[in-house]
């Protein structure tokens, strides 16, 4: 399959000296919608921003469809930009604001009108052409945003965090609508967030970023469930257990022998016997009993809050950690400063080699 | 209530301060007395006949009104280009820009008339009503940069990046988006530059003479020889004038607002 968009060793930097990303290498399939996911300050904004053309690469190569993208201007290079403030023109009504783009590649009136009006129905809001953006609500400014975008049918819409100023009950709609319209438009998507759920919701595939480097690429499930390094481990919200030696290897999974005993977990990449590793697992993974399992680590509730359908523990396990554990509401029996044991399934656990990957 | 009575009588002392003076010389300029006295005596509107007949006023009303139109529009071709690029971009150089459009309100400004005299005037290079151009368009031009500028830094820049994003050139993007939206900046500059301009005497002053002289220095000059309430008459038509002009100026505001 060729790529349609590849970034080629591309480095990027502010001042002299200080790259904000190094080497970077990143492909897209044609059609497919890709998320970069990353904490704040991790350079999501910049790649974005470089792919565009606002940011002048140091070195490497952007090749967009087999054409070299690096010298082409940034009102040449076709793309849809959605901004995480919208950006529409204030002066503008609904019609001319998505009208913008194809008015500047002359395109005939009528056919204009009927581009418009289709998009402007396709993002719901048939019926507000006349209205200025000031005269919308922050939801129906993003849809106006996206379709404005994507009415000149880029070869790629790039989208930095589109959601984060919509409230949370809106934002999970919009992303189903955003899904559906770039399911129904097949452009090329990348998509910035920070939001974990927001990237496995949309995505056909993540990569996620740490400090100007790609730490993985996945599809949301190899993410989700097969984290590669820790640091993406942790950022998909599993947290750390435990760390120890490992003492055994069994097909896919190893022995670790911790503070509290022996701990099963899969292992992953450089992981080996005698290496030191620390696993990891999800809150809701475990389980709070009296008895003892095979992953077992002994503790004290030191506080219970409920959450609505779920209860969060925070158990004080013995060396001043606090591991938060998530149980459903209907075997959520327990007190706070009961003394007993969080149990989890090592298909469950994941084992990180600690220091170098 | 002894608080709100003291914030009362406040209000009314500065209210009088800052129209007081105009009362007087609008109820002066109606007096039938020959000079200058409050409060008058009598009523006659011969004050205002004079004034519009003398060919002294009329034609230094229209060069003065000439001054302000052409010199604040140099100044908004200028300032609005420089405005734009020291708040959107940066260079080297930058820093000498912004201080070159300011330094005019540093400078005191009979010692730039004296300069623009010696300079332009006494060596024959350029016309007593060029150089009073050159003269007020330097003196208005920080406030034009300074108006435009405020406008510009609450315009977002990723407002011009859609544009551009959307295959607009840069110059496009300029007039179809930018210009459009500091379109109030533009008018308020407009209107303070003219009266600014309008209102100059310090840069005037050396510069003209008979023949060629705007209105503000005609007037100091006639107040020297003649005391009498032509001037209060000259005045109060002034400050209808200017009123005017505000008032057509903030309801066209007003409606671009709306628009
Ligand atoms: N104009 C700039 N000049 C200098 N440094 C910058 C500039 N813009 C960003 N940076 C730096 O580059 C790094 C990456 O920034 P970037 O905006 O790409 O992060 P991000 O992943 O988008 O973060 P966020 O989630 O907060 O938006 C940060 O350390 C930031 O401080
Ligand atoms: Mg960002």
């Amino acid at each position: 399959m060729v790529k349609f968009l590849r970034l080629n060793n591309i480095s990027v930097m502010y001042q002299p000296g200080q790259y904000v990303l190094e080497k970077f290498n990143l492909c897209v399939e044609k059609g497919k919608f890709l998320s970069l996911l990353g904490p704040s300050g991790c350079g999501k904004t910049t790649t974005l921003r470089t792919i565009a053309g606002f940011i002048a690469l140091q070195e490497g190569t952007i090749v967009v469809n087999n054409k070299i993208y690096n010298n082409v201007p940034i009102n040449k290079r076709n793309i849809g930009l959605v901004f995480q403030n919208y950006a529409l023109f204030p002066h503008l009504n609904v019609f001319d604001n998505v009208a913008f783009g194809l008015k500047m590649r002359k395109i005939p009136k009528d056919l204009i009108k009927e581009k418009v009006l289709k998009v402007i129905e396709s993002v719901g809001l048939n019926g507000y052409e006349k209205r200025l953006p000031a005269q919308l609500s922050g939801g129906q400014q993003q849809r106006i945003g996206i379709a404005r975008a994507v009415v000149v049918e880029p070869d790629l819409l790039l989208m930095d965090e589109p959601l984060s100023n919509l409230d949370a009950k809106l934002r999970i709609e919009m992303r189903a609508e955003i899904r559906r319209l770039q399911k129904k438009l097949k452009i090329t998507t990348i998509y910035v967030t920070h939001d974990q759920l927001e990237a496995i919701a949309l995505s056909d595939e993540i990569a996620v970023l740490n400090q100007g480097k790609i730490e993985q690429t996945g599809t949301p499930e190899e993410i989700f469930y097969s984290p590669k390094t820790l640091y993406v481990a942790k950022f998909i919200g599993f947290q750390e257990i435990v760390s120890g030696i490992v003492v055994n290897e069994l097909n896919d999974f190893v022995e670790v022998s911790a503070e509290y005993g022996i701990f099963k977990a899969k292992k992953t990449g450089k992981v080996s016997l005698n290496s030191k590793v620390s696993i990891v697992a999800r809150k809701k993974d475990f389980t709070l009993d009296k008895k003892e399992n095979t992953n077992s680590m002994r503790g004290k509730i030191i506080a219970k809050i409920f959450q609505g359908d779920v209860v969060l523990y925070m158990v004080k396990t013995g060396s001043n950690l606090v591991q938060n554990v998530e149980i459903p509401l209907k075997l959520a029996s327990w007190e706070e400063n009961e003394k007993l044991n969080i149990n989890v399934n090592p298909e469950a656990c994941i084992a990180f080699s600690e220091g170098g990957k | 209530m002894n608080r709100n009575r003291l914030a009362n009588l406040v209000l009314i002392l500065t209210l009088l301060f800052l129209i007081g003076p105009f009362i007087i010389i609008f109820i002066t300029s109606f007096s039938s007395e020959v000079s200058l006295k409050f409060p008058p005596q009598g009523f006659t509107l011969d004050w205002f006949k004079k004034v519009i007949s003398m060919t002294m006023f009329v034609d230094s009303l229209k060069l003065s009104l000439k001054l302000g139109l052409v010199s604040s529009i140099i100044a908004l071709c200028l300032g609005i280009p420089v405005a734009y690029i020291t708040s959107r971009y940066n260079f080297r150089g930058k820093r000498v820009i912004e201080v070159i459009t300011t330094l005019p309100i540093i400078i005191p400004q009979m010692v730039a008339g004296l300069v623009l005299l010696r300079l332009f005037v006494l060596m024959n290079i350029f016309s007593v009503e060029v150089t009073l151009l050159i003269g007020h368009t330097a003196v208005v031009l920080p406030y034009v940069v300074r108006n435009v500028l405020s406008a510009l830094i609450n315009f977002p820049v990723s407002v011009e990046e859609a544009a551009i994003s959307l295959g607009a050139s840069r110059l496009r993007t300029f007039f179809l988006i930018v210009l459009p939206n500091i379109r109030t900046g533009i008018i308020s500059a407009f209107i303070l530059t003219f009266i600014i301009s309008f209102n100059n005497v310090p840069i005037s002053l050396f510069l003209t003479g008979p023949g060629l002289s705007t209105l503000p220095v005609v007037m100091l000059t006639y107040l020297e020889y003649y005391y009498n309430p032509s001037i209060a008459a000259l005045s109060t038509l002034l400050i209808f004038i200017s009123a005017f002009i505000v008032f057509i100026s903030q309801k066209l505001l007003g409606l671009s607002k709306l628009m």
